[in-house]
């Protein structure tokens, strides 16, 4: 198998985000590092009818439950041995979860509506942020990211009109490309 | 007055039309919605390299076999608020450069390592959309590179 680069192509789902995420420049790869690492706990989902070696690469999430509502749930490893950690959240579930307080890691969060609408999300969402508690509200299809170390707290404050989801992603630390030794 | 330094940090109105992608995506995927080069600026600490969207209709994903330098994930997760375990749709993955493939119909992360062949994607039965979206745990460059 050829491992030989070839001319990026940005017609790709992950290159189109990352043109467009492109303003701070990206981040350097570090061949070196191998992803050896076992991400995820509950084990593989897939049901293939006949055995394959990958069926341990479909990754069954924990789901919890709140009042009804349910939560998906994964975390894992990067290639460093950080954690990261994918959670998938029925906007109506956020004021139940009661998650409030500093977490340390940067997160990422994504609000998304329903499928023929992705950007109305039904409701209005109150944000904040920092020691300061510093207000926001949203109330369309947003992302929001979140430092290591700084209080964030989402509120719901109306019901909302429709089943709409919050995605939130816990980042391992930045990677900084080694510098190469000199010769 | 107060305080805004966190306001650089949301985005409203985060959706990306797929049409911006030419052909990409055909008419399977709803918009989908991810930050933008001025949240990218702003940010100092790790890099949120994700999307969000739904998969609306069944059928073939459009990227062909490839493979990439780092690790990846994509998310196949229920749009059912009350069933986040039932995908409400079958998928299968193709892995390797022999097109192993892989099927399940419950929610997933699916991992793909490193230089390991991936794809093509099937949905092969869709009862509801799903939301879906790739996952770049450390935020690195794309670099698709086209598998066999």
């Amino acid at each position: 198998m050829s491992l030989k680069p070839i001319k990026k192509k940005g017609t790709t789902r992950r290159g189109f985000i990352k043109n467009i995420a492109a303003g701070a420049g990206g981040i350097a790869l570090a061949n070196f590092l191998h992803g050896a690492l076992a991400p995820g706990q509950n084990g593989p989902v897939a049901a293939a009818a006949t055995k394959s070696n990958y069926e341990k690469y479909v990754l069954a999430p924990e789901i919890k439950k709140y009042q009804g509502l349910e939560v998906f749930e994964l975390k894992g490893k990067d290639a460093r041995g950080y954690d990261w950690a994918v959670q998938m959240a029925p906007v109506e579930a956020i004021n139940l979860m009661n998650e409030a307080g500093a977490v340390n890691a940067d997160l990422a969060k994504a609000y998304i509506g329903e499928p023929d609408n992705v950007k109305d999300i039904g409701t209005e969402i109150e944000i904040s942020m920092g020691a300061d508690v510093e207000v926001y509200k949203i109330d369309s299809a947003s992302v929001m990211y979140i430092p290591k170390g700084v209080p964030c707290r989402q509120r719901v404050l109306k019901r909302p009109a429709k089943a709409s989801f919050a995605l939130t992603l816990t980042l391992p630390p930045k990677y900084i490309e080694p510098a190469k030794p000199k010769k | 007055m107060a305080k805004n330094e966190y306001g650089k940090f949301i985005v409203r109105d985060a959706v990306v039309d797929m049409s911006a992608m030419g052909t990409m995506g055909g008419s399977m995927n709803s918009p989908f919605v991810a930050g933008g080069p001025e949240l990218m600026k702003a940010i100092e600490g790790a890099r949120p390299n994700f999307a969000l969207y739904y998969v609306k209709r069944a059928g073939m994903f459009m990227e062909p076999p490839h493979y990439h330098p780092n690790d990846e994930y994509l998310m196949f997760i229920s749009s059912d608020p009350h069933d986040m375990k039932n995908l409400g749709a079958v998928v299968q993955i193709a892995y390797g450069e022999e097109w192993e493939k892989v099927e399940f119909s419950t929610s997933a992360l699916v991992y793909f390592p490193k230089d390991l062949q991936h794809c093509p994607i099937h949905v092969k039965k869709l009862d509801r959309p799903f939301l879906f979206g790739h996952f770049w745990p450390m935020g690195e460059e794309s670099n698709f590179m086209p598998g066999k």
